[in-house]
């Protein structure tokens, strides 16, 4: 079966946004989930960080979200990777989702691989 | 094939991953008449299955339909919420308050469909353009 043509965002933490890692690719479809430390209005340009980890996203396709500093967003979009190796996220969704407990999420990110791994070792 | 039709899982909301659902495998129907259903790793039959996932796409086509896809992060599904209950034919046979309730719903879910949105969808699944599809799912 012929699977849709809307990309899914992969599952990643901003930890697993970095140069040496799978998902470190030109136009890859990502979710990510982090604090936002910065946001402009002029650019639409946000950056999200979580733990050490941080990335920019270009957030100007998103309509009736608005943008708190210190609330915690996830975006799905496209890895957008510059001459200078900087990546940035072109979101065409994204939400809040404070209250989320990222330490969480991220144990449930192991699990989700974890079964899609063992899914298709017995497949 | 009436040994679908009484299998444990025919009635089920099955709770199935995007990749998941996507990997299923439409079974031959004996006669045109026979519901469609499908196949994982050649053991279950069903059709009702339940997803849930952040809405990435949204296409409404007023009175008719609306058509959205869901992603999960394992892959994304494609999905078709009729509004044309009240001029198909598939609906005739019901009464005219049914109907009326089955429209106020759909609009309803219709309205909660929105870009970013988590959904939980419920409903049949069947294969449209070779895609595998769930459709009028509650939102």
């Amino acid at each position: 079966m012929e699977s849709s043509a809307i990309k899914s965002g992969a599952l990643v933490s901003l930890q697993d946004v970095h140069q040496s890692s799978p998902f470190f690719k030109q136009g890859a479809s990502l979710r990510v989930t982090g604090k936002l430390q910065e946001y402009s209005v002029e650019t639409a340009i946000a950056i999200v960080v979580d733990g050490n980890a941080k990335l920019k996203i270009n957030t100007q396709h998103l309509r009736d979200l608005s943008f708190r500093v210190g609330s915690i967003y996830q975006f799905i979009g496209e890895l957008l990777i510059q001459p200078d190796d900087e990546a940035i996220l072109q979101a065409r969704v994204g939400r809040n989702v404070d209250g989320i407990d990222l330490n969480l999420y991220h144990q449930s990110l192991q699990l989700l691989r974890q079964f899609q791994a063992d899914h298709l070792r017995t497949t | 094939m009436a040994c679908n039709h009484h299998h444990q899982l025919y009635n089920t909301q099955l709770k199935l991953l995007a990749f998941d659902l996507l990997s299923l495998t439409q079974t031959p129907s004996h006669s045109p008449s026979d519901p469609i259903s499908f196949s994982r790793k050649g053991i279950f039959f069903f059709f009702r299955v339940e997803t849930i996932g952040t809405i990435t796409s949204r296409e409404l086509k007023p009175n008719k339909f609306l058509k959205f896809t869901i992603d999960d992060g394992t892959n994304c599904i494609f999905c078709v919420l009729w509004l044309n209950h009240l001029v198909s034919p598939y609906f005739s046979p019901y009464s005219p308050p049914s109907v009326r309730l089955i429209v106020q719903m759909a609009s309803h879910f219709a309205v909660e469909v929105r870009l970013g949105v988590v959904a939980r969808v419920r409903e049949r699944t069947t294969s449209y353009l070779g895609r595998i599809t769930s459709y009028r799912g509650a939102v």
